[in-house]
Parts: C-alpha cells; sequence; structure tokens
C-alpha cells in the first residue's frame, strides 16, 4: 500500500498543521487547505486519498464543498463538525462523507478514522461494490449511517462505540467464523479497539442485547477454540 | 348569531356582570309576576265564591231587616241574583229551641243597626248541628251573634268542593237557606315565596357560575399557558379576544413571552458562542498535548482538557434542550441503560447495571442518555461507584435509578441542586468539574417525557436519583420476535 496522501481542509492554521504535524508522524503524507478554493487547486494537480473536511469554513462551507465533491468524485471525506451534534452528523453523512468527528477530537481517533475509511475503501473497490452502511438479519436491522440498531419490532436498541463496531464487522461477514484476534484487527483503528479479553466481554454485551436466551445464543454462535461466528443470513442495504 | 351577540354585549367584565345582574334581576321577577298571576286565578275563584256567600249574607240581612210579608219578593231577587245559590226563605217553626233568647222581644225594625239583645255575650252558637265548621266560620263572623248559623252537608258540587246546606235563623224569626259549596281554604301565600326563593337558591347561583366559568376559564387558559412556557417547539400565541380586560391580559402575556423568549435566545445565543469559541483552543490545545514528550504531564493536560471540554458540552446541551427536536421512538431500556453503564465501564469506572433484561418504553433515546449519563457522572463525582436500575414502578410507569456510595446529598439542599448552575458542594465542585448542570438537564429531559426526577438517600447512604417515566408501552418485544 503506498503512502497515503491526505487533504485537510481546515480554516484554522494552526489545527491544520497540528493535525498534519501529527498524520506526518504517522507515516502519512499531507497537504493543507484553507478554504474550497484551495482545495480545488490542491485536488487539481494532485492525487489525493482522502480529505479532513471542516465543517465551519469562511466562504463555500464544509457540507456544500462535500456535497460538490460527491457530485464528481468517490473521493473519501471525513468531515469534522462541533461535537454531540445529531443533526451535524447526520446531514454530514448524507451529503457524502464517509464518517464523521466531532471537534476537539482526539488525533489518534482521527488516524483510525482515517485508516478505516481507506481500508473500507480498498475492500470495496476490490469487492467492485460501493460499501454498504446498513444490514439486515433475523428481523433486525442495522443502521451504519446513523449508528443504531432497531429490533424486529421496530425498538430501538442502545449500543456502546465497541458493540456497534463489533456488530458491524459480523454483519459485513456473515457465516464466518472469526477469531479473536481477527476481530481486534477488523475493528482497530475504530472508536474503541478491543483486547482479546474485551472481546468476549463485547461478545456477552451483544448477546444480551440480541439473543432471546443469551446462554443459549442462536445469532453469534460460540465456534470452539477457533471463535465465533455471526449465523443469521445478512441483506445488505 | 355569535356575531351579533357580541356586538350588544358590553366590552368590560364589570358591564357584562352587571348586565347578568340585571338580566338575573329581571328574570326573577318576571317569574315573580308569573306565580302571582297563577296564584291570582285561585283568588279570583276565591273571589267568586265569596260573592256567593255575600249575596247569601246580603240576603240574609235584607230578610232580617224587613218584614215578614216582604220576604217573598226579597227571596225572589236574590234568586234571579247569579250565582244560582238555592235561596229561600221560610218562617221559623215557633217554639223552635234555637230561638234566641231575647225571644220576646221583638226583632227591633232597624234591624242591623239595632243594638245587640242581651244573648251578645253568649258563646259560640249551639250544637245541635255540630256548628258551622271552621270554614264557615267566617259566617257567623259577619252576620254576628244573632244569628243562628247552621249547616249540613249536601253532597258536592261540579268541582269537587263539599256542598253545604246553610240555615240561617235571622232575629226576626226567619230561616234563610241557601246551597253553598264550602270555600277552599285560601291558597297558601307560601307556596310563590318558596318558589321564588328555590329560584334564587338554585338558578341565580348557577347563573352567576356559568358566568364565573367563563371568566375563570379565560384565566385557566392563561395560567396553562404561563405554566406551559418553555423554549420547546413554536408558541402559541394567546388569543386576545373576549372582554376587554382579558384580551389586554392576552396581549400582555403575548407580549412578555416574547420578551422572554428574545432574553433566552439572547442567552443562548451568547453562551453557545462562548462554547463554539472554547472549542477551537481546546481543539488546537488537544493537538499540541499530542506531542509534549513527557507522559505524565501530557495525561495530566488532556484530563484537563476533557473536563474543559465536558463543561462546554453541557453548557451546550443545556442550552438546546428545550429545543431539542428527535422523536419519541419505542427504545429497549434495560439495552440502553447497559450500554451507559457499559461506556463508564469501559474507561475504568465501577458502574453496574441490575434490574429488567427487556422493558420496551417510549422515549427520546439520545436524550435518555444523556439523562442517565448525567446521572451516573453526578454519581462517580461523589461516590467511588454507580449502580443502574431500572424496572416497572406501576401499571403505567417505569423506572430508572443511579445510586452511588458517596455522602448523599442533604434534604434541603436537593430541590436546589436540580435547579441550573446550582452544584452540590461549592469548595468541592471545582475539582469535580461541572457547571452544575447536569442534574437540571436530567430533570428537564424527564419533564419533557412527562415523567420526573426525584433525590432520595439510597441504601448505600449516597445519593438515589430515581427517574419516573411513562411507560407508553407497545407490544411487548418478546412477542414480536
Amino acid at each position: 500500500m503506498t503512502t497515503p496522501h491526505i487533504l485537510i481542509v481546515e480554516d484554522d492554521k494552526d489545527i491544520g498543521l497540528l493535525v498534519a504535524k501529527y498524520l506526518k508522524a504517522n507515516e502519512m503524507r499531507v497537504s493543507i487547505a484553507e478554504n474550497g478554493r484551495a482545495m480545488d487547486r490542491i485536488l487539481a494537480d494532485t492525487r489525493i486519498s482522502l480529505i479532513v473536511l471542516d465543517r465551519m469554513l469562511p466562504g463555500e462551507d464544509g457540507l456544500s464543498i462535500c456535497r460538490r465533491l460527491r457530485a464528481s468524485s468517490d473521493i473519501p471525506i471525513i468531515i469534522l463538525t462541533a461535537q454531540g451534534d445529531e443533526v451535524e452528523r447526520i446531514i454530514g453523512l448524507e451529503m457524502g462523507a464517509d464518517d464523521y468527528l466531532g471537534k476537539p477530537f482526539n488525533p489518534r481517533e482521527l488516524l483510525a478514522r482515517i485508516r478505516a475509511v481507506l481500508r473500507r475503501r480498498d475492500d470495496a473497490r476490490s469487492n467492485s461494490a460501493a460499501p454498504k452502511r446498513s444490514y439486515k438479519f433475523a428481523g433486525w436491522s442495522l443502521d451504519g449511517t446513523m449508528r443504531r440498531l432497531y429490533d424486529p419490532s421496530g425498538t430501538r436498541v442502545e449500543l456502546t462505540g465497541a458493540e456497534f463496531e463489533m456488530l458491524l464487522v459480523f454483519c459485513e461477514r456473515p457465516g464466518r467464523t472469526l477469531s479473536r484476534d481477527q476481530i481486534i484487527d477488523l475493528t482497530q483503528g475504530r472508536e474503541a479497539s478491543p483486547s482479546e479479553r474485551s472481546v468476549d466481554i463485547l461478545i456477552s454485551r451483544l448477546r444480551r442485547k440480541l439473543e432471546r436466551d443469551p446462554k443459549d445464543p442462536e445469532l453469534l454462535q460460540t465456534i470452539r477454540s477457533s471463535g465465533y461466528l455471526f449465523s443469521p443470513e445478512v441483506v445488505a442495504e | 348569531m355569535k356575531h351579533w351577540l357580541t356586538a350588544i354585549l358590553p366590552n368590560r367584565i364589570g358591564g357584562q356582570i352587571l348586565l347578568l345582574v340585571v338580566v338575573s334581576v329581571l328574570l326573577t321577577q318576571a317569574l315573580n309576576f308569573g306565580i302571582l298571576f297563577v296564584s291570582d286565578q285561585g283568588r279570583r275563584e276565591e273571589l267568586q265564591l265569596r260573592t256567593g256567600f255575600g249575596t247569601f249574607i246580603s240576603g240574609v240581612r235584607l230578610v232580617a231587616a224587613a218584614p215578614e210579608n216582604q220576604w217573598p219578593t226579597i227571596e225572589q231577587v236574590v234568586k234571579q241574583t247569579p250565582p244560582d245559590i238555592g235561596f229561600a226563605v221560610t218562617k221559623a217553626p215557633p217554639g223552635d229551641a234555637q230561638a234566641p233568647p231575647g225571644g220576646p222581644n221583638p226583632p227591633p225594625e232597624g234591624g242591623p243597626g239595632g243594638p245587640p239583645p242581651d244573648g251578645a255575650d253568649k258563646g259560640p252558637p249551639p250544637d245541635d248541628g255540630g256548628g258551622p265548621p271552621p270554614p264557615l266560620g267566617f259566617l257567623s263572623r259577619d252576620l254576628g251573634p244573632k244569628f243562628l248559623v247552621s249547616d249540613t252537608p249536601a253532597g258536592e258540587a261540579a268541582d269537587g268542593r263539599d256542598l253545604r246546606e246553610i240555615i240561617v235563623q235571622t232575629p226576626n224569626g226567619a230561616h234563610v237557606m241557601a246551597t253553598l259549596p264550602l270555600p277552599n281554604p285560601p291558597p297558601r301565600s307560601v307556596i310563590p315565596a318558596w318558589s321564588i326563593f328555590t329560584f334564587a337558591l338554585v338558578f341565580l347561583p348557577l347563573i352567576f357560575f356559568w358566568a364565573a366559568w367563563g371568566l375563570s376559564r379565560q384565566l385557566n387558559k392563561f395560567a396553562r399557558a404561563a405554566e406551559g412556557f418553555s423554549l420547546e417547539g413554536d408558541h402559541q400565541q394567546l388569543p386576545e379576544t373576549g372582554p376587554e380586560e382579558i384580551a389586554r391580559l392576552a396581549r400582555a402575556l403575548n407580549r412578555m413571552r416574547e420578551r422572554i423568549m428574545g432574553l433566552l435566545s439572547d442567552r443562548t445565543r451568547m453562551l453557545s458562542a462562548i462554547g463554539h469559541d472554547l472549542r477551537t483552543p481546546i481543539t488546537r490545545l488537544r493537538l499540541r498535548a499530542e506531542f509534549i514528550e513527557d507522559e505524565h504531564t501530557r495525561l495530566d493536560i488532556l484530563k484537563d482538557l476533557d473536563r474543559m471540554n465536558r463543561m462546554v458540552n453541557s453548557a451546550l446541551t443545556y442550552i438546546r434542550d428545550g429545543r431539542d427536536t428527535e422523536k419519541e421512538v419505542p427504545v429497549d431500556l434495560p439495552a440502553l441503560l447497559r450500554t451507559v453503564s457499559d461506556n463508564f465501564t469501559d474507561v475504568g469506572e465501577h458502574v453496574t447495571y441490575e434490574g429488567a433484561e427487556h422493558l420496551n418504553v417510549k422515549a427520546r433515546p439520545d436524550m435518555l442518555v444523556r439523562a442517565v449519563e448525567n446521572l451516573v457522572e453526578n454519581a462517580l463525582k461523589y461516590g467511588s461507584q454507580a449502580v443502574v436500575r431500572s424496572g416497572r414502578q406501576d401499571g403505567e410507569r417505569v423506572y430508572i435509578e443511579v445510586e452511588d456510595d458517596g455522602s448523599g446529598i442533604a434534604e434541603d439542599k436537593r430541590q436546589a441542586m436540580m435547579e441550573p448552575f446550582v452544584r452540590g458542594d461549592a469548595a468541592r465542585s471545582s475539582a469535580a468539574g461541572g457547571f452544575g448542570l447536569g442534574l437540571s438537564i436530567t430533570a428537564s429531559i424527564a419533564r419533557s417525557h412527562g415523567g420526573d426526577l426525584v433525590l432520595s438517600t439510597g441504601k448505600m447512604g449516597g445519593l438515589l436519583a430515581r427517574l419516573v417515566l411513562p411507560a407508553n408501552e407497545d407490544a411487548p418485544r418478546q412477542a414480536a420476535q
């Protein structure tokens, strides 16, 4: 894999430089643009792997840039916006952003998100299909955009970030036995990457929320001495 | 219909009440007159009846005053005078026991004008005929003691009254007879007075109650509007109609509401500007901190930054909460509570969940998460561990409890703790962090769900925060699977 080239579109010079410095320290090439026009100039003559886009920009704002970019390319975009604003997040994701991060953010998490988005893109390209973000299984539905899970009666079932990421990994790979190491690897770089022991904890937590009888799981089965298997038929949307 | 009504109604409450009083007094009077008219009928009949007696009495007097040879003439004349009372005059049989004691004394020519005979002191007439019953007492009274009145039953008149054959022996020895119906007892004046009183007692209060109800309904509407006033959604203007005072009050309330909204939005703008402006430097610091070599210093700085960020977030959340547009959806409450407590457990805090496994409620899940997070954060601020519980309080409500093992909140301070910007312990709060918004945010979230937040002391000695919510249950989850 070649060194990814990240373009940061951020009007605050200090933040731009600091993010750049952090990403460079983690083996990435970085360019910085202060606004939409500067971004366009860079995009015109550079091959960019991913754009980190600030939501609030002078002139053309982040959302409209995002929409404009989506109309012409499928370059991965991570939007940075005010933290904890659900509406912002939904709008951002609907505008075609691949992920979302609230300010102030942990740079480690930004790095992890960048890696996750890039990997997802690679996966999708090799599968020659657009990445799916929503899944249905055994009457349940997992909404990847809103990060929400609904049971067969339509009742919302809350998940922690780690539980969500793990369930997403299982939904992406139904019917395959995944070892603890694989699960750790696949969820790595996401919001909360589990340790080997915490994989078991996460599994038991998920079972509690998903299974009719957590002691006799039907959906998340234990495959002795090799790992876990997500048994239901999964429909991606 | 309503249009012309409003056109003629006076504009002010005073005028309306005055009109009401006038109308009800008029009504009372009208009823009064009505009753009088009805009872007047009775009195006229009575009068007629008395006229019958009147004719009789005049006849008797004439007979008493006339010599015997003129009696037939008198009888003839009276007979021709309606009503027909069966008037007849005969000569009293001689030696009649009923002859007045002054019998030897011939009746004076002047009859009524003559001096009363010594028998005047005699008591009521003799009892041979049973004496006139009390209804006929007036006959003796009218005629005087020299006339002897007796009567016997003579069947019934057409109108159902008892007929009496009355015989009066005059002082000059004539028997004057007539058949007359017994007069009814005079109509009781008690009946109309009673009904007027009843009307006054029942209908006037009803009318005034109706008026007062109309007035208080308006005022209650205002009270409800003032009570329900909040930042939530678009508020409805009170209708500026009705009596002038009410309309003015509505206008004043509407204007006050606008002013409050203005003040609140100013405050909101300011706080959110501060909040958003603080985020940029916090973000920069957060990034700079990553490059600090000394692990210890870096972690300390990151911890402080996290605290600052939480404070900013809680302030922004507090501002936003009133206007949150999140919709109520069915939520698995225990899953939500487990998620909250697991999130705390994952960062090394001691938070456990116990209670129901599945419990469906209708709620705004993001707000509810925030509410419970605030309670747990608060619990961990003052204690070392927190226990989250949930269950059914009764058929219609569910509860969420968060209990800590800290020192609790004194009873007199609990209510204040739910007010914004109030902290449990002024000395400790700077270390614990926060603007003192946690519990007030939670309380307002509880209220927006139609529930309530109650603080008390738990079994572990610390604070027990109990959030009671309406269940609004859908079909049980198991049935749907």
